[in-house]
């Protein structure tokens, strides 16, 4: 949090069909209805505090609008919108209220083509279990029973620019990396002691492709959890359970019903800012990206939206 | 959901025609024969009940004709080109599949529904799919 970047925000998630998202994203996933504007669906899950973390647009193709990064404050806005500017960023201001309950948010595109914003405010509406004597977890939820949404993963070509970005003008760390030779194909970013906020890989003449949202649960024997809904549901699998090489998560992919690839996992590893950047060799990518098959999958590999 | 017939002369001869209109919960619905779906460019046929996308269809038999992406209608993995026969569409993204492509007989195998026999071409070879990293 160099330069007053938190975490990760929200996501706007475009998908075909509003009914059958919502039911995914609630339902199955277990994210919290917040409630709808329009042609949007608000989410959280049941952990997080602000009012709202995944934002669901109905729209005539899948794929990512913008991810949202929380600010410390308010003046930060300012300054961080006078560093994009300055570092060749163009930048947009959506007013307060532009997102429901949300305050002002600057916007910005990198160089692979993905929209980003920054913003200081949002409506907090709290846990599900309160904050004065609280209670371990609440009943009722639904589905994998989701607990935040954690980071995403982006494909782009020019990662040598969204490196600059992140690390000098946003205030992020490198905290993983895939190097082939000299040229880096894979780079995990954090402003937390998450292993990773955003990361991206490389995929020459991709713009703006998105290839996942992560959500966090608990434990492994909750990753199992989530692979039962998947089957009991006939959601669409990608791949999993699994564990990760990089960042030694323990993951599950699937697709929702418009084509967007999803991730659940626990664990993995943390970050502080005397931490070495970790890598991983080309040579050793099936186990950097599938820790027990030691394979690479052509459809995780590919497919995006 | 709305009704496509797509017929062509030929494969390689790039003529068709196409026509929709809505659809009238047709009685192909309740049809419970399978359709005979044909992969020109696999060598490879499937079975497809009208209420089983082509793509699920083809999965079921554990035939490797077409690239299984999302099964969403988001990622274009299971592009096809439709020479002959009818089906019905579920939305599919426009950024895989333009209108133009839609009304020459280009889908999404994992959104169209059989409503006859259909002769497709996979658009997507799937031994040589690009790899990124």
């Amino acid at each position: 949090m160099k330069k007053g970047v938190m975490r990760t925000g929200h996501v706007q998630i475009r998908v075909l069909d509003m009914d059958e998202a919502i039911v995914h994203y609630r339902d199955r996933l277990g994210l919290l209805e917040m409630g709808r504007d329009g042609d949007r669906a608000f989410f959280k899950g049941w952990t997080e505090v602000d009012k709202y973390s995944v934002i669901l647009r109905e729209a005539d193709s899948a794929g990512m609008d913008f991810m949202g990064f929380k600010v410390d404050s308010d003046a930060r806005l300012d300054q961080l919108s006078a560093d994009l500017e300055a570092a060749g960023y163009a930048t947009t201001e959506k007013a307060a209220g532009d997102l429901p309950d949300c305050g002002r948010r600057i916007q910005f595109t990198a160089a692979t083509g993905h929209c980003f914003e920054l913003y200081a405010d949002k409506e907090k509406v709290g846990n599900l279990v309160g904050n004065r004597n609280p209670e371990a977890w609440p009943e009722n939820l639904k589905g994998m029973k989701a607990t935040r949404l954690d980071h995403c993963l982006l494909y782009g070509e020019d990662l040598e620019s969204v490196f600059t970005l992140f690390t000098d003008v946003l205030g992020f760390w490198l905290t993983e990396q895939a190097m082939d030779g000299e040229e880096r194909i894979a780079q995990f970013f954090t402003c937390s002691m998450k292993e990773h906020e955003v990361a991206f890989i490389k995929s020459p003449g991709n713009t703006g492709a998105f290839h996942h949202a992560s959500f966090f649960l608990d434990t492994w024997q909750d990753v199992l959890h989530a692979a039962d809904i998947i089957s009991m549901h006939d959601i669409s699998l990608d791949i999993g359970p699994t564990r990760h090489g990089l960042t030694h998560g323990a993951t599950i992919y699937f697709f929702d019903p418009s084509g967007n690839r999803n991730e659940t996992f626990c664990g993995g590893d943390y970050f502080f800012p005397d931490h070495p950047v970790v890598t991983w060799d080309a040579d050793k990518l099936g186990k950097a990206v599938f820790y027990h098959s030691r394979e690479l999958n052509e459809r995780f590999l590919t497919v995006t939206t | 959901m709305k009704l496509h017939a797509v017929r062509c002369s030929s494969a390689s001869s790039g003529s068709s025609t196409v026509s929709s209109s809505e659809t009238s919960e047709r009685e192909a619905l309740a049809l419970e024969t399978a359709f005979n779906i044909v992969v020109e460019n696999a060598g490879e046929r499937f079975d497809c009940s009208p209420e089983t996308s082509l793509l699920s269809g083809m999965e079921q038999q554990s035939k490797k004709a077409i690239a299984v992406g999302c099964r969403g209608g988001g990622c274009g993995f299971c592009k096809i080109r439709v020479i002959s026969g009818e089906y019905e569409a579920k939305k599919m993204s426009v950024k895989f599949v333009s209108q133009e492509e839609r009304d020459c007989g280009y889908a999404l195998s994992c959104r169209i529904f059989p409503r006859s026999d259909m002769h497709i071409i996979a658009i997507e070879d799937i031994n040589h799919i690009k790899k990124t990293i």
